[in-house]
Order: structure tokens, then sequence, then C-alpha cells
């Protein structure tokens, strides 16, 4: 394993370019001019915020914060801070009174259940918002997540069109230093904050870093486990990080229909979704 | 750089300094997916502004017509050469001969990813795209047929002074098989014309996007070793999230670019070519005169 990973080294100002106009684009032409997300205080939403920013005006780029009681104020504060940065309005939505009143039935709810419960909840908010707003929904999951399937199914996975998608957490964090996003939320150790103290790469048992470069491995020039562990890479994170996503590729897809008419959806009913744009 | 009629992109001319020239233009645009009529509604638009200034053949990247990511609606868009296709852009031709992208529908029912050649009183079927690519993103094969050769075309161009061009036709990944651009430069071909849907892939730091790097150094080998004028154009715009790079640009037959190339957006650029600059670039490397060319497949035959 290197230092040096020249590979997940990216053209900043090209991939810039690239999402600012996929941003314009594939907003307008399905007939929208806003965008709306939320934003957490972490890199993601900000690196989404702050490309929203360079191509819609302010009052088209509505950053969403929903904080739940035993979310941290640094998170709060450091997605306020985004916002000045960029000059957006804030719009704060507390999701606690939603979340409590459905778990005081049920108090013994586990951490996993309750921030599950949360992504969801945030999810429906953001639904609401962009028909109140008639904004599209951008998401800001970012490769690593949605391989390693480090996110909720139908909470922040769900989203219209996603600019990150396609680029690993490692990547995004290079993207953040070139849009010169505030230091706090560039330098800050990743966490979904869905509990108290929660941070990503504890939960996941290993760094970004690393399964930043085994996924490219892997998933990108389709190396084997076998070549991968020849690479100085720990063979136990290596099928580790295979086995998440393998197992939640159900998370990447649309749920399984069941077949018995001559054109099934996604199956032999084939039609890009930007059909008649 | 001109003003234009608006929904038409702007006009960047490379005027040259040739005599006996040509002009062509290169419509780099954004066509929507899956909408014939739209599509062509605004083809005829630029051509009609196009054949107003003066251009002899006007170019559209590969399935202008429809978009690129079609899978099932394939058919929907197909067309053959049926009069009430076309009239409409016919009209608008002028005396400009259009080249644009689109499925064909043979008599046959089969469905191919073509180059239709269009005049005001001529539609043709000019080259369906042979190599059609089903790996990573691509799943071409699945919807189309495949075309059966790569034969070159004379198109007159200018009847004063008269000026026949021997137009070869390739599309896309046509391009990244040496075969088809061997096959054409064996028939002598005055220019290539390279209609393409090239995804941009490739963000490494210190590279330029890898699939313009790719068709950079393509279209200028390509140009110098045939002595041939290259005209690429690519398209713009995104489907379901893939961008095209545009890009579109001209190579001389000595493999130099004639100005610099279109950007990312919606643009057309209008280049002059002449004969002249094709008998200097044989004289200085008579390539195509000591060619030794081995006994030809039936599917190169001469138009």
């Amino acid at each position: 394993m290197t230092d040096t990973f020249t590979p997940l080294e990216i053209d900043t100002d090209e991939v810039i370019q690239l999402l600012t106009e996929f941003l314009r684009n594939e907003v307008e032409k399905v007939g929208y001019s806003r965008v709306v997300f939320g934003l957490s205080g972490g890199v993601d939403s900000a690196v989404v915020a702050a490309l929203a920013a360079k191509v819609f005006p302010r009052e088209a780029v509505h950053a969403i914060l929903m904080p739940y009681r035993t979310s941290t104020e640094s998170s709060k504060e450091d997605a306020l801070a985004v916002c000045t940065h960029l000059d957006l309005e804030p719009v704060i939505s507390d999701i606690t009174p939603q979340i409590d009143a459905y778990f005081s039935t049920d108090p013994s709810a586990t951490p996993s259940r309750r921030g599950n419960k949360m992504a969801r909840e945030r999810m429906t908010v953001l639904y609401d918002y962009s028909e109140r707003y008639r904004a599209l929904v951008v998401g800001t999951s970012n490769k690593s997540e949605l391989l390693l399937g480090y996110g909720t199914i139908f909470g922040d996975m769900a989203h219209a069109i996603n600019p990150l998608g396609d680029l690993y957490k490692t990547q995004v964090f290079a993207l953040a230093g070139a849009l010169t996003l505030p230091e706090q939320v560039r330098t800050k150790p990743p966490s979904a904050d869905l509990w108290e103290g929660q941070l990503d790469e504890q939960e996941l048992g290993f760094t970004y870093r690393e399964a930043d470069q085994i996924l490219y491995y892997l998933v990108d020039e389709r190396r084997s486990p076998e070549e991968i562990e020849a690479l100085g890479f720990d063979s136990k994170i290596v099928n580790e990080i295979l086995q998440k996503v393998k197992q939640n590729q159900y998370k990447r897809r649309l749920p399984v229909i069941a077949k018995l008419g001559p054109r099934t959806i996604d199956r032999d009913f084939r039609y890009a979704r930007d059909w008649g744009h | 750089m001109l003003s234009t009629a608006p929904n038409i992109p702007q006009i960047i001319d490379h005027p040259g300094n040739e005599l006996e020239s040509v002009r062509i233009a290169l419509v780099q645009l954004a066509p929507v997916l899956g909408s014939r009529e739209a599509n062509l509604e605004r083809h005829a638009a630029i051509a009609g502004e196009l054949a107003k200034r003066g251009i002899h053949l006007i170019l559209f990247p590969e399935l202008s017509l429809t978009g690129y990511f079609l899978k099932d609606l394939v058919p929907d868009v197909a067309c053959s050469l049926a009069p009430q296709h076309w009239k409409e852009l016919q009209e608008a031709c002028g005396s400009s001969t259009v080249i644009a992208g689109g499925v064909y529908e043979t008599a046959e029912h089969i469905f191919t990813n073509a180059a239709f050649a269009v005049t005001a009183d001529d539609v043709q079927v000019i080259h369906e795209k042979v190599f059609l690519p089903t790996y990573g993103l691509f799943d071409e094969l699945r919807y189309f047929g495949r075309g059966t050769g790569f034969r070159s075309r004379m198109i007159d161009l200018d009847a004063k002074p008269f000026q026949q061009w021997k137009m070869g036709t390739v599309i896309c990944e046509d391009m990244w098989h040496l075969r088809s651009i061997s096959l054409l430069a064996d028939q002598g071909v005055d220019c290539f014309l390279g209609l393409s849907s090239s995804p941009a892939r490739g963000i490494q730091a210190r590279k330029s996007l890898g699939s313009e790097q790719s068709y950079d150094a393509m279209t200028r080998t390509y140009a110098q070793l045939t002595t041939a004028y290259f005209a690429y154009c690519n398209r713009v715009g995104y489907e379901d999230g893939v961008a095209f790079w545009g890009g579109s640009r001209l190579v001389l037959p000595d493999g130099s670019l004639a100005g610099e190339p279109a950007g990312r957006g919606e643009e057309i650029h209008t280049y002059a070519l002449s004969h002249r600059a094709i008998r200097r670039a044989r004289i200085a490397t008579p390539l195509l005169r000591d060619e030794r060319i081995a006994p030809l497949p039936v599917e190169t035959s001469h138009d």
C-alpha cells in the first residue's frame, strides 16, 4: 500500500466543471430551476451546496438543516458556517418531535433503528420541501458509501439526482479543498451523526483512505482479492469490503419485481430516465 | 464570431485562406432524448441558418436526430427514407448537404445507427455503424443491427467551381477500429466524417479527460497517415448523468488542428476545406501513392 495513490487523485477543475454542468442540465431539462438538499455539516453535503451555489442563484438553493436533539452542536455550527461561506439562507427543520413521538411507545429501540428512522424522516422532509419550493432533491451519497452500503435505503439514499455518487470519499475531500470550503468541514472525521459519538471509520472498522483504494482496485480496475492482497492490503479488510459490496447490492437497485408479462419494468422494459428530455 | 438567432448555437468561423475552398460546419449540439420531432425541427432551423451563410456541408453528431441512450426507444424514433420523414429538413437545406445521425429502419425492419445525407432533392443513408460497442456503459448491439461495410461516397458540394468530395463516414466506435480507417483510406477518401456521441470519462489529476485524449490522438493520427481531412463532430449535454464532452474539430491533411476545437457546450464551428491542401500533403508525404493494398475484402466495394 502506498501513501501516494495517484489513481484516486482527481483533476478538481475538470470535476467541478462536469458536476456543475450536470446539475444545471439534469435540473433544468426536467423543468426545474431550484434544488433542495439536507445540509448536515459534513463534507459531502457541503460540497453539494458549493456546487449548487456555483450554478443556481442563491434563492434557488435550499439547504435544509434537520437536526435531532442528540445531533452534535458542532454539526449545526459547521452547516451554518457553510451557509455563511456560500451566502445561502439555511432552513432549520428539527426532526426531534416526530422521532420522539414515534419511539415514545417503544423506548427500547436500538440506536440503529433510531438512526435509520431519522434518515427516512429527513428524506420525507426533503421531499416535502421539494414540492413546497418546486425544487429537485439532490443526493449527497458518495461512491464509498454507496458501494459499502453505508447509508439508509429510502433514507439518505433516496433522491432525484446525485452529483457525488461516482466520487470516493477521499475524492470528495479533495473537491472540498478545491472549493475552499471552511476548514472545519474539510478536516473533521466523517460521521453520520445518527447517535452520539458515532464515527464512520470506527463503525466500519477501516479508514476511508484504505477502503477507497481497495474499492478502486476491486470495482474500477476489476482486480481479484488475491491481486489486491499482493499489493500489500490486509486480506481480512479486502474480504470484508467485498462482502459489504455484495450484501448491499439491493440498496442500489429498484425493488425486485416478479416477472410475469412480456415486458417487465427494469428488465425488458428499458428506457433512460431522461426519456423525452 | 457572429450573432445567431435564438435556439441556434453560437457560430465560430475558422475562415482559412485556401483557394477553391468549400465550407463545412460542425454542429455540436445536445439532442433531446427520444424526440425525433423536436430534434428534426432544431436541425431544420440550424441548417436553414447555415445554408443562408453559404455553408456547403453541415455535419451533425451521431444520433443527433434522436439522442444516444435510446434503449427500447430505438424502433419508436426510427425512420426510413420516405419523404414525409425528411420534408422539413429538406426544405431548410437550400443548396447545402446535411449529414445527420439517426436510426434507420431498413425494408426488413432492421434498425441501424446511421448517417443520413440530406439535400433539397435527395435523402440517402451514407453509412451504418459497423462496430456496435457492448462493453462498459455501452449496449448498442442489443438494440441495433450492424452496418455491412465502409464505402466512400462522392458528394457534390458546389457547382462553381465544381467540387466533388470523396467522403468516408465513420460513427464513434468505428473510429476505434483501425480497419475502418484503413478500408476507407484505401479508397482514397478526401475527408473523413466522424459522427460521435462520446461520453466523458476519466478524471485523474494531471491528465486531460481520458476520452478527449483518445479522440484527439486518433483524429490527428488518422488525418496525418491518410493525408485526408478529418472532421470530427461530437455531441454535448447529459443523458442520465453521462456527460458528452464535445470538442468537435477539423484536422487538416497534415495532421494539424484547424483552430481551437469546440468546448463543452453547444457550438457550431465552420471551416474551409480545399483539395489544394490534400494535394500539398500528398506531394510532401506521398503515403497514399506508396501504399500497397492487399486483396480487398468484398465489403470495400467502391460507391
